[in-house]
Formats: C-alpha cells, sequence, structure tokens
C-alpha cells in the first residue's frame, strides 16, 4: 500500500495520502509530519460519514469528493471498503491525479477486501455491481500514452506531407502538448484520439493523396460540402481522428493561415497557436490551460521569433479587428485572474507578467479604422462567430 | 409561505443514517434538529419575501452560468431558499448542505484554510458546493464544465 501511495505522492502538486478502512481506522499513510493521527482521524470519519450520509439519502454512489480551501485541497476516492485521501495543492492537476490515483485506488480497494475477510469483499462486489458507472481503470491508464501516440501520428504526417511538398502543420492541444515542457503536468490529457491540423487549399488534392497513402479515409461527405475550409479524415481501425483546418482557422474568429504555416516545422507558429485559443469565447478548463502552458513555456518576441511567441502578430490581429481585441483580452484577463487556480508559484508569476505584458502591447498598438468604427458599437452587437463542431 | 417547508421523507432517512453512525457529527445533528425544529414550527425561519425574491433571482443568475444545469441556495440549516433545478431540489440540497457542513469541520481537524468549494461525483452527476457567509449553494455541473472555472463565474455572480 506504502508504494501505491508513494506512487500517488509523486504527481506534482501532492503535499501527501492516506488510506482509512470503512471504519475510519488509518491503514496505511504517506503525510508529511506536520499531520498525526490525531487531526487526521477525526478529518476521515467525517467524510466517510458524510459519503455514508450521501448514498443513504441519495441511493446513489459517491465515487469522489473533491474539496477545496484557500491553500489546500482533498481529495477523496471512495473505496467502497475504506477511503483513499490525497492532501494536495489547490492548484492540482486533477484529472492528471486521477490517472495516477484511480489505478492506485483500484489496487488499494482489492488490499483492503483481501485484508477485510469474506463477507466484506462479498459486500463491496454487490456494491461495484450496482454503480451505475464504472471508473474505466484500464482506460484511464492508457490515456498517459495517448498523447504519445498522437504526437507519433501527427509526426508521421507531418514528415510525408513535407515529401510531397504539402505544408502541414498541428494546431490545437496536441500542438500545445508538442511544443510546451511544462505541457505534461499545466494540460488536460487528451480526450479522444483527435489531432487538428493546419494546411493551404492549394495543397487539397495532394493532401488527399497523402491521407489515402497513410491509411486514413476520407470523410466523403463532409469534405464535399465543406471541403474548402474544413476537411475529416480517420483511421478507422486505430480510431484517430483528423480535422484539417483549409487556409483558416475559423472558429469564434478567424485566423488566416497566410504566409505563417512555412514559419515553423512541427506546428504552427506560437502566436498563432495563442491565438487559436485566445479566440474562444466559452473558454473551458482545456483551453485555459493550454494558454497557460504556452506563456509559461515562452517568452514574448517580436516579428521573425519564430522560438518566442510573436506579440506583435498577436498584436496585428487584434489591432485590424475589434471583435478579435475584445475576445483576447477578456480571455487574457481570465486567465490572470484564474491563474492561482491552475499554476503555483513561480510559473503563476511567469505566466502573469508576461500576459500582462501582451496586454500592454495589444492596447498600445494603433487600430485600423475598422476597428475604431466597430468599437463605437461596443458589446451592444454580438462581436463573434457561433462555431460549428 | 407554506412552500419552503421541508417535505419529510429525507429528513427521516437523514436522521436513521446519523444514529447509525458510531461517531455522529455534531454539526450535522445540529442541522437536523434545525430542521426539525423548523418542520414542527418552533421557530420562522422562513426569509421574507423580498429576500426570497433575491434568492430566487440568485439561483436564476447562477443557473445561467456556462456548464451550470441546475442551482440551489441553502440556508446553513439545511432549509432550500431558493432553487432552479428540474427535479429533487430538496435532495440535492441535503446534500450540499451535508459536503459543505462536512468539508469545514474537515478543514478544521486538519488545520487547513478556510473551505472555498466542494465537488461531489455520484455517478454521471457532479455537484459543485460553495460556501458563502449565511448560505450554501448547489450547482449542478454538466458532463464538461470546469468546476474551477464555474466556481470562479459564481464568485462574480455572488458578489
Amino acid at each position: 500500500m506504502e508504494q501505491l501511495l508513494a506512487d500517488i505522492n509523486a504527481v506534482a502538486g501532492v503535499k501527501g495520502s492516506f488510506v482509512c478502512d470503512s471504519h475510519g481506522a488509518l491503514v496505511a499513510q504517506a503525510l508529511p509530519v506536520a499531520f498525526d493521527e490525531s487531526s487526521l482521524l477525526p478529518a476521515a470519519r467525517t467524510l466517510l460519514q458524510t459519503i455514508e450520509g450521501l448514498e443513504t439519502t441519495r441511493r446513489r454512489k459517491v465515487q469522489q469528493l473533491d474539496i477545496v480551501f484557500h491553500d489546500a485541497r482533498m481529495v477523496v476516492k471512495n473505496l467502497r471498503v475504506g477511503c483513499l485521501y490525497v492532501l494536495c495543492a489547490r492548484n492540482i492537476n486533477v484529472p492528471l491525479l486521477d490517472l495516477t490515483a484511480n489505478l492506485a485506488a483500484k489496487r488499494l480497494s482489492e488490499m483492503l477486501k483481501e485484508a477485510a475477510g469474506p463477507a466484506v469483499r462479498e459486500t463491496a462486489a454487490v456494491a461495484l455491481a450496482e454503480e451505475e458507472e464504472q471508473p474505466a481503470v484500464l482506460e484511464e491508464a492508457i490515456a498517459s500514452d495517448v498523447s504519445a501516440v498522437l504526437l507519433s501520428r501527427a509526426r508521421e504526417a507531418i514528415t510525408a506531407a513535407a515529401q510531397r511538398g504539402v505544408c502541414l502543420r498541428l494546431l490545437g492541444g496536441m500542438a500545445v502538448k508538442a511544443v510546451c515542457h511544462s505541457a505534461a503536468r499545466i494540460t488536460l490529457p487528451p480526450e479522444g484520439l483527435d489531432l487538428d491540423f493546419a494546411v493551404y487549399g492549394r495543397d487539397r488534392k495532394q493532401l488527399d493523396l497523402l491521407m489515402e497513402s497513410l491509411g486514413y479515409v476520407p470523410h466523403r461527405r463532409f469534405n464535399a460540402l465543406h471541403g474548402h475550409r474544413r476537411l475529416k479524415y480517420a483511421a478507422e481501425q486505430e480510431g484517430v481522428a483528423l480535422d484539417i483546418f483549409v487556409d483558416t482557422f475559423h472558429m469564434c474568429h478567424r485566423l488566416p493561415f497566410a504566409d505563417r504555416l512555412e514559419l515553423t516545422e512541427l506546428t504552427i507558429p506560437l502566436a498563432d497557436l495563442l491565438l487559436s485559443k485566445l479566440q474562444i469565447v466559452q473558454l473551458d478548463e482545456k483551453d485555459l490551460r493550454d494558454i497557460y502552458a504556452i506563456l509559461c513555456d515562452h517568452e514574448l518576441g517580436q516579428v521573425g521569433d519564430v522560438d518566442r511567441v510573436d506579440a506583435d502578430y498577436v498584436a496585428s490581429i487584434c489591432s485590424d479587428d475589434w471583435g478579435w481585441y475584445k475576445t483576447a483580452t477578456i480571455n487574457l484577463d481570465k486567465s490572470i485572474d484564474l491563474v492561482g487556480d491552475f499554476l503555483a508559484e513561480p510559473e503563476k508569476e511567469v505566466f502573469s507578467s508576461r500576459a500582462r505584458r501582451l496586454m500592454e502591447i495589444i492596447e498600445a498598438i494603433p487600430k485600423s479604422l475598422r476597428w475604431q468604427a466597430r468599437a463605437r458599437v461596443g458589446e451592444a452587437k454580438r462581436w463573434y462567430d457561433l462555431p460549428e463542431e | 409561505m407554506e412552500d419552503v417547508i421541508l417535505p419529510r421523507e429525507p429528513l427521516i432517512r437523514i436522521r436513521a443514517w446519523l444514529e447509525r453512525l458510531p461517531h455522529g457529527s455534531r454539526a450535522l445533528s445540529s442541522l437536523l434538529e434545525d430542521r426539525r425544529r423548523t418542520d414542527e414550527g418552533e421557530f420562522d425561519v422562513v426569509p421574507s419575501a423580498p429576500v426570497m425574491d433575491g434568492m430566487t433571482t440568485l439561483a436564476q443568475n447562477l443557473r445561467k452560468a456556462a456548464g451550470v444545469e441546475g442551482a440551489i441556495i441553502i440556508a446553513r440549516d439545511g432549509m432550500v431558499s431558493a432553487s432552479d433545478m428540474e427535479d429533487d431540489a430538496e435532495q440535492k440540497g441535503a446534500v450540499a448542505a451535508f459536503v459543505g457542513s462536512a468539508a469545514g469541520q474537515v478543514g478544521e481537524a486538519l488545520k487547513l484554510s478556510a473551505f472555498d468549494w466542494g465537488l461531489i461525483t455520484m455517478g454521471n452527476e457532479r455537484m459543485l458546493v460553495i460556501e458563502q457567509p449565511t448560505f450554501f449553494v448547489g450547482l449542478a455541473l454538466g458532463h464538461k464544465a470546469s468546476p474551477a472555472l464555474v466556481s470562479a463565474e459564481a464568485a462574480k455572480i455572488l458578489g
């Protein structure tokens, strides 16, 4: 058990963990010295009682409690024959913790059942069978390798494309994982086997041949209707789906690729990658974490600086279109406001200073007449498009 | 006024559960006692009409936040003050009050800082519980909603 707790404690942001049986007795612990049994046990019992109470009242199984304090967090996993308690930093990446903790929880539960004897094993088995939804432990364990598989497929496609003279570049969450060393810690694990790419419209025919040679099947109906701006392919056996944006990334705002894809080799340039996240009107946690990873790992740069975020390019996009400016600055403000919930020092400070500097550059750049005319209308009229998925 | 009086059935079940526990928590006992006294008319905790209207508006505004599928406001004694939730408001209110009370005790026992918010996962349901000085807020979250982002949005709405 101690080894499983040590595995959990190795996750970034975890301070310690412990296990109690169904009577609230401490079974195993790996905690800092600041916590002793006299403080742990009342807390553990309160939570056990709460879970039991919730299950009695709601007649549903509680899988997890996640309790967030101003500067700490406790994640409690219900083992059916006790609980696993994980004490961590407030800003821990919970989905990332789950990859390790769910697997550990499954093994701890088996160990506790074994130790408790046949009667408890039977009760726990019934409780598990009654559950409406089982955590897909195997799936979670595999999830940590999904990024590596997807990145290898992306590299394979980009290399093959280059050999045919096609400029294919990765974008989206996997692009962030490819260029940000902190992404494994800051960003969320991939939700599916999806890859997003950018390509020029002039390369469409070559791209079709390329995808066929790589074993990807085109979504014929979608490509016939929308192929001038977006293409879809899938490797049916493997389940990898490709979404390829042609000439422009257009969701809430338009981000043109013209003369941009040649600047870098694997992904779209960092500034474009950041803009592809800043254009989202309803930012979710995944996108917010991607923004944190990009700006934590890369300094702001100027035109032609491909290893940095070209702040001048970001500002130029925002200076011509008030809608772009509005959404991007709202999201930068929001990301600065919420940084404490997702990053710890020193990354928190690094991100905040870069995001604030980027805001200053965006504000300082002269705005186009079109921008000024639209600014007069303001928020009275919708300033963004509603993306279709 | 009558519509804020709680049905007795969940209270009976909660009481039965509490009596079986070897370590009955004082806060939960007190919560149940307050609810019993309210049910039996020993004291009038029903807020005035303008306060109730304000609570209802607050619940409706919270419901509008991205990722929120239902909102409920529960007094610290477990009384549902306002709800904008399709079903089961009474039971979901009890869940929020339980978790809110328990989280406060855990923080105290472990000498952690003040409780901010909690997330309960029960099957496909996720409920976010946020503590306010005089009440708890329970928000039913959509499948993809981020509790951290929703709690930040709710904090703005709650002022």
